[in-house]
């Protein structure tokens, strides 16, 4: 960098402070980055996924049938990709209706929602959720 | 050196590279493999990711400029500016969109879309200034005085660019399923007649002189060169995104020259225009 402009004694024009607060911004985004990444791939390990199902709620359709609200989270880390969830409703142990419902993704330590349609009333039956399946990403 | 630089005037300079990450980002910031690659990329090479890309802002920042950087410190403090402005930009559309889910998103996922839409928005931000704005002579002599490696740089920024949001999405491998080894080595040929016909023959504005220099020379030195920086630069990028993983060399090798088509015309323009 022995350029004639960078000869000495020819001070640059001072950054304004605009945008050196942007730059100051970015710089920190960028560690800041950095340290979260490194810190979830060095401490937080690499646990697969821990699907967790909840009924949220359950809805009469105003066309007939019964819709239930479902919230699927995952405790583990790694992504499930087409996640298979399927509800059954029971009654002696046998199941009398089953319905199922796929995510496309439902990645670590995040929720999705979505919904199951049955022909019956759940309340009148024990509700099972299940996840059946998912593929890596 | 830019004299008379008032914070009002660097406010506009900011405002200029916002809108021009806006620009460059939108394409990915509307693809849902860029959103799916925020979780699903590894956490190693999302970091590994993301310090390349501010060695290449700094390259792209010292060659166009965000302002007139002197020095390799100027250089990087401008990489930063770009980065935090792409983030912001990306963070912005991304909830207007409803792609974030702050309340259902690990925090984790969220860094993730952000950083992955950074890099193009951030590229966008450094090129505002270069295609909206006015050049100085001195980035024009900079520019020229670009050497070789300088050029090898350019189109390997460009070729990141125009691929950045095709290398994610699954029409790669399976264009490449679809080729036989004939059809791959017809598109590699294709694609360096591409690169060196726009800047050499087709005479697009900005198009390079020869000045004397054989056609072969030329097409080795520049035109072949810049093809393998291209593919390159795809296998990386195939790499970070995990599209390549557990393919067999030879599949990894037909995806890159697929990737590359659309990289080659990327450097090409780049070598005109920046």
């Amino acid at each position: 960098m022995a350029a004639p402009r960078d000869r000495p004694g020819r001070k640059p024009a001072a950054t304004p402070w605009p945008e050196r607060v942007a730059a100051a911004i970015g710089c920190l985004f960028v560690l800041g980055a950095f340290g979260i990444l490194l810190y979830r791939e060095l401490a937080g390990g690499d646990v697969p996924p821990r699907i967790e199902l909840h009924v949220e709620a359950i809805q009469a359709q105003p066309s007939g049938g019964y819709l239930v609200l479902i919230r699927a989270a995952n405790a583990g880390d790694r992504t499930a990709a087409q996640l298979r969830v399927s509800g059954e409703l029971r009654q002696d142990g046998r199941t009398v209706e089953a319905s199922d419902t796929s995510f496309d993704y439902l990645p670590g330590h995040s929720r999705r929602h979505g919904g199951l349609f049955f022909t019956r009333n759940p309340h009148d039956y024990s509700l099972a959720l299940r996840a059946t399946g998912y593929v890596e990403p | 050196m830019s004299d008379g630089q008032t914070p009002a005037s660097s406010a506009r300079e900011l405002a200029r590279a916002a809108a021009g990450a806006a620009v460059f980002a939108l394409p990915m910031l509307m693809t849902m493999e860029m959103w799916w690659l925020g979780f699903t990329m590894d956490g190693m090479r999302l970091a590994l990711f993301l310090a390349l890309t501010v060695l290449l802002l700094a390259g792209l920042s010292f060659y166009s400029g965000m302002r007139d950087a002197f020095d390799w410190r100027d250089s990087l403090a401008d990489a930063c500016t770009a980065i935090a402005i792409g983030a912001a930009i990306s963070a912005a559309i991304l909830t207007l969109f409803g792609v974030i889910g702050w309340a259902t998103d690990s925090p984790r996922g969220i860094l993730g879309k952000i950083v992955i839409q950074a890099v193009p928005a951030a590229m966008g931000a450094v090129l505002a200034r270069e295609q909206f704005g006015q050049q100085s002579g001195e980035q024009q002599r900079r520019k020229e005085a670009a050497g070789y490696f300088g050029s090898l740089f350019l189109m390997g920024a460009g070729a990141l660019y125009l691929s950045f949001n095709l290398a994610p999405t699954q029409e790669m491998a399976l264009i490449a399923y679809k080729m036989s080894a004939w059809h791959g080595i017809g598109l590699a040929l294709l694609s360096m007649a591409a690169l060196h016909a726009f800047v050499y023959e087709v005479g697009f504005h900005g198009q390079e002189s020869r000045e004397g220099a054989s056609f072969w020379g030329m097409f080795l030195r520049y035109s072949v060169a810049g093809y393998a920086v291209t593919l390159g630069v795809s296998l990386c990028m195939l790499w970070a995104f995990g599209r390549i993983q557990g393919m067999s060399p030879p599949d990894a090798v037909m995806v890159a020259i697929v990737l590359a088509f659309p990289g080659a015309l990327g450097a090409a323009v780049a070598r005109l225009v920046l």
